[in-house]
């Protein structure tokens, strides 16, 4: 398919890790943070990283949403999805991350009505086939998956839909890589820059970075070449001593993002004061909550939500995966204890979870020759 | 029922899945839509002005974010010539 295959061309990728090759500094070390889950994935199922010079190195950072839903909140979802004649939907990896007792599929082996939906839109469906049921959404991710949730309860709105609700779990980006950059032990040259969320948000929100913290940010594509060239042009900022927000994915990414989802995103959510993330801690400002015009479509209003607060397994080493001061298999847990098949820490859980993708696609990489 | 261990849930998370539009239904504002593989889906149109069949739309979660090929090559893809030709839409 057009806007796909060209960006899959292996004599292309060789050409571009040779023009990176070429711009590195012999003796430096680099580490480039890809904030976004989609981005690790990518570079595990392509063998991205294979392809550049062993001084550079990619670290994994807290863009995928699954991975930082804290186990209370999954406490709370499976409360609901406990309640008398609830049909609880969400997305598929949201399914298999654990609570403190147990997980979303577990309540389901409970006799729980659990269902899997591909689209906030398919839960609204339900509940219009089912109006002597209870349909609550669980939703889950950044900017990028927003705006669906926000359409859908503007027409559950338009269609008065009653029986329809939405748990609220929606997470924004900038405060968790403001508070990444405000974290002493961590040590960057530059990030690739999520570009979905930029297709909703725009590039300039992360102007902040090179502004206040002076290191290079490339809103990048997911397919192998955008990462490839994304590093690249990252490293020529390094060279020529700029640090700025470029955007290498202009096929899809409008400098000032999608005014339209922006607009539907201020109408429906308002900021919550503090959000809690999993191996982040609270963060100011960090997560979306319905309006008090839409209260009567929010799941936290319509039900009795315990509002559970869990500490992180002790042996779970997510928050220091999250923020890129260890690498997944440097997790004391990492491939014994936790895999994607018995995770203690969401990074395993979701596929786009930096440890799952590396479970998954690069257990072995560590041991190839560094091309 | 739940993801495949291994695949992207293609839903969640950040993904984005490039569809080209086979056809309108403009009252309601929803496309049905084609993926790489010939997976069909019905697709939210309400966040991108005057779309048309035989465009490709980016669809997350049921809903059309962007239209692709709106954007020139970066100035780095125009820079490196050997990989200049992956970046003309």
């Amino acid at each position: 398919m057009r806007f796909v295959d060209e960006f899959r061309d292996a004599e292309l990728g060789r050409a571009l890790a040779a023009e990176i090759l070429a711009t590195v500094e012999p003796g430096r070390r680099y580490k480039v943070m890809e904030v976004c889950g989609g981005h690790t994935h990518s570079i595990y199922k392509y063998g991205v990283d294979d392809l550049l010079p062993e001084n550079v190195e990619l670290v994994h950072g807290p863009g995928c949403p699954v991975c930082v839903i804290p186990m209370g909140r999954v406490d709370d979802g499976i409360a609901l999805a406990l309640e008398p004649g609830v049909i609880f939907t969400c997305f598929g990896d949201m399914l298999r991350v654990p609570g403190s007792k147990g997980t979303l599929l577990d309540a389901k082996a409970d006799g729980a009505d659990v269902r899997m939906v591909y689209s906030p839109l398919d839960a609204l469906r339900l509940a219009k086939s089912s109006p002597d049921r209870q349909v609550v959404f669980f939703a889950i991710g950044f900017e990028t998956t927003a705006p669906s949730t926000a359409l859908t309860l503007k027409r559950a709105r338009a269609e008065g839909v009653r029986n329809f609700s939405v748990m609220c779990n929606h997470v924004t980006i900038v405060p968790p890589l403001r508070a990444l950059l405000e974290s002493p032990d961590l040590r960057l040259d530059g990030f690739i820059g999520p570009g979905h969320v930029a297709t909703v948000v725009g590039a300039r929100p992360f102007e902040f970075i090179p502004a206040d913290y002076g290191k290079p940010v490339v809103i990048s594509g997911f397919e192998p070449l955008d990462l490839l060239q994304s590093v690249h042009m990252i490293l020529r900022q390094l060279a020529d001593g700029r640090a700025q927000v470029e955007n290498q994915y202009t096929r899809v990414v409008p400098y000032e993002g999608n005014p339209a989802a922006l607009r539907v995103l201020a109408e429906v959510f308002e900021l919550r004061p503090h959000f809690e993330w999993r191996g982040l801690g609270f963060i100011s400002q960090s997560a979306l909550k319905l309006r008090d015009d839409y209260a009567d479509l929010d799941a936290e209003t319509r039900f009795e939500v315990p509002g559970v607060r869990v500490a992180d397994p002790k042996a779970c080493q997510c928050g220091e995966v999250l923020k890129g001061v260890i690498k997944p298999w440097e997790c004391k847990v990492f491939g014994t204890a936790c895999t994607p098949d018995h995770a203690i820490g969401t990074c395993m859980v979701s596929p786009e979870g930096a440890c799952a993708a590396y479970y998954n696609y690069g257990r072995f990489a560590r041991e190839r020759e560094v091309v | 029922m739940t993801c495949e261990p291994g695949q992207r849930c293609v839903t969640c998370s950040d993904e984005g899945t490039p569809m080209r539009v086979v056809r309108l239904d403009p009252r309601r504002g929803l496309a049905l839509c084609e993926a790489e593989r010939g997976r069909r889906a019905t697709v939210e149109t309400a966040l991108i002005p005057e779309v048309s069949v035989g465009e490709v739309l980016l669809v997350h979660a049921g809903v059309a974010l962007a239209r692709l090929g709106d954007g020139a090559p970066p100035p780095a893809a125009r820079a490196a010539g050997a990989a200049s030709r992956g970046w003309a839409p």
